[in-house]
């Protein structure tokens, strides 16, 4: 219970430092419409000669791409920055003095930022969509919210992992920015899996790669409707917290072993 | 003893670079390393309810000793307890038990009002409403926390910062409080206001201290022990009065006198006791001695004409200051 507590607080706090910066805010809306129209006009040349492509029409593709970039936007959390930063600095021994685990500690604070994220960027997607004519339409709204509670659990934990890194190198940017890349490409986000040959698609949906944005979007859009996905996507979320518990240890045994 | 720490031993290794291309090849498969002992053999025991500093030079092994300590860095050999927990097994339950302020890092939220760092606290800690008001009221009350209650932490002076880093170390009422250079930085009248807090909060609700700092006003004001620490061994542990009494040298009357100095020297140093006698500028200083009481030694100066007498005492800061020194060069003969 005071765990939970500790957490609720942790949220609460770090949603706040988010939200509460209304002109990085305004900034952020407006470069995420930008965005949004840039796409809009991109796939709509794209589909300029051919009403459907890989099985898709434009306003599905659109509708995917465009849902899948605003959930990178949103639930893709600094955790990985932030922790590097604070192991870098030095500023992870006080938290050590601190009885919460870092893992669930960091792991609050990106739900926390989420939820800001959340509340002040729906309003400029349900935007987008009002003026491109398209709308979600999922099949089972629970099963939406379960499958993006996995994704940002999948991406929160990667992040974690990456940003434990910090620990052997100084600048973690290029991890970081290799590790966007591929979630992206791989996770259906830039272009919807759909368009990747037959064979890469399955391998995809086995592996972790398609359920960091390809299955919570398939579930919005009302592409997917069973449970099979989800099962698959929550025992990766799940291998997923087991191994940043893992990594958590076992750097944190290094921390303590060499000194913070 | 409510801290426990025997023969506490401390060795960083780091990597030596190899010389040649072959020998960097080579090393990357059998690494050579370089050893240093950051702390070397300390044991002490400190019992409930004491405030003590833990002093050295730049280096010495102090912060080394306190992460031992505060079960964020693990020792080499030895073993620590601290209120019967052992500090890096069992980390999470015993820092419920601690307070830490590391003079150099924040434990505060940056964009939020203190209050608001406060709640986190409370809530990470689990402290109960009554405890959290409790220990809060005393830093409202004599620290004038409520002056900057509502203001975000990044508006505060460094001084109100480090009395809410503090009180923040404190608010879960913990057994044992370790303060590494807690008022770095911080004006005469902020430093005396944290001192009295800390002072008051050992006193009156016994909670134990445990501070490392270089301002020889804390050391004075604050404890009543010192763990004398250098080149990671500990070189002194006993009261303040002892230290002052055992270290430099020593305690001496100076005279200054209208007559003829040389022969008060050996009229001094012909005395029974056989005290040292030294000429110090226009001064003649001998040694305090029971054996030599004031008004003997004012009846053998007063041919001499005396103009002045005064006791001589070195400061704490110039004896810390002489023993840092004889450290190095200590360390220079023996290298």
């Amino acid at each position: 219970m005071s765990t939970l507590r500790a957490c609720y607080q942790l949220a609460l706090a770090n949603g706040r430092v988010t939200a509460t910066d209304r002109k990085g805010r305004l900034i952020i809306c407006v470069g995420y419409l930008l965005g949004m129209w840039l796409l809009y006009w991109l796939w709509r040349g794209l589909y300029l000669n051919d009403p459907s492509r890989a099985g898709l029409d434009f306003a599905t593709a659109l509708t995917h791409v465009a849902t899948a970039q605003t959930l990178f936007a949103i639930i893709t959390t600094p955790a990985d920055w932030r922790l590097a930063r604070e192991i870098r600095s030095g500023e992870v021994a006080s938290q050590l003095t601190q009885p919460m685990n870092l893992a669930l500690r960091h792991g609050a604070m990106a739900l926390g930022a989420v939820a800001a994220k959340a509340l002040y960027m729906l309003p400029a997607f349900a935007l987008f969509l009002w003026w491109a004519g398209l709308n979600l339409a999922p099949s089972s709204w629970p099963l939406a919210l379960a499958s993006l509670a996995c994704s940002f659990v999948l991406l929160y934990c990667l992040a974690f992992i990456v940003g434990l890194a910090g620990f052997l190198a100084t600048d973690l940017w290029g991890i970081i920015a290799s590790k966007d890349a591929v979630v992206q490409f791989l996770g259906g986000a830039l272009i919807p899996l759909a368009f990747f040959p037959p064979t890469a698609q399955t391998l995809l949906h086995v592996l972790p790669f398609a359920h960091f944005f390809n299955t919570p979007v398939a579930y919005l859009t009302g592409q997917l409707h069973g449970l099979e996905s989800l099962l698959i996507q929550a025992s990766w979320a799940l291998a997923f917290m087991l191994f940043a518990h893992l990594a958590s240890q076992q750097v944190q045994r290094k921390l303590v072993v060499f000194g913070a | 003893m409510l801290i426990q720490a025997e023969a506490l031993n401390r060795v960083y290794r780091s990597p030596l670079p190899g010389q040649s291309w072959g020998e960097r090849f080579a090393r990357l498969i059998r690494p050579k390393w370089s050893e240093t002992h950051s702390v070397r053999d300390v044991s002490f025991g400190i019992a409930r309810g004491e405030c003590v500093a833990l002093v050295g030079p730049n280096g010495a092994g102090k912060s080394t000793t306190i992460k031992m300590l505060t079960g964020i860095l693990a020792p080499s050999s030895g073993r620590v307890s601290v209120a019967g927990f052992d500090p890096q097994r069992d980390r999470r339950a015993y820092v419920k038990h601690i307070g830490v302020v590391f003079g150099q890092r924040s434990q505060l939220w940056w964009d939020l009002p203190v209050q608001d760092s406060f709640r986190i606290l409370q809530a990470l800690f689990a402290v109960p409403e009554a405890t959290y008001q409790q220990q809060l009221n005393l830093f409202r009350r004599e620290g004038g926390l409520d002056e900057f209650w509502l203001r975000p932490v990044r508006t505060l002076s460094l001084g109100q910062r480090m009395l809410c880093e503090i009180a923040a170390s404190f608010l879960h009422a913990p057994e044992v409080v370790f303060l590494d250079e807690p008022t770095i930085g911080l004006d005469l009248e902020m430093k005396a206001r944290m001192r009295e807090l800390i002072r008051q909060i050992n006193r009156d609700a016994g909670t134990t201290v445990l501070i490392t700092s270089h301002d020889v006003g804390d050391i004075e004001k604050l404890s009543q022990r010192l763990l004398l620490i250098d080149h990671g061994q500990l070189k002194f542990d006993g009261s303040l009065a002892h230290f002052r009494q055992s270290a430099g040298d020593g305690h001496w009357w100076a005279a200054k006198l209208g007559g003829d100095r040389d022969a008060a020297q050996a009229l001094l140093a012909g005395h029974p006791a056989g005290l040292a006698v030294r000429h110090n500028g226009d001064w003649l200083e001998v040694a305090r001695d029971e054996r030599l009481p004031l008004p003997e030694l004012l009846q053998l100066l007063a041919p001499f004409a005396i103009h002045d007498i005064k006791p001589v005492e070195q400061s704490l800061e110039d004896l810390l200051h002489g023993f840092y020194l004889a450290g190095k060069v200590g360390a220079r003969e023996a290298a």
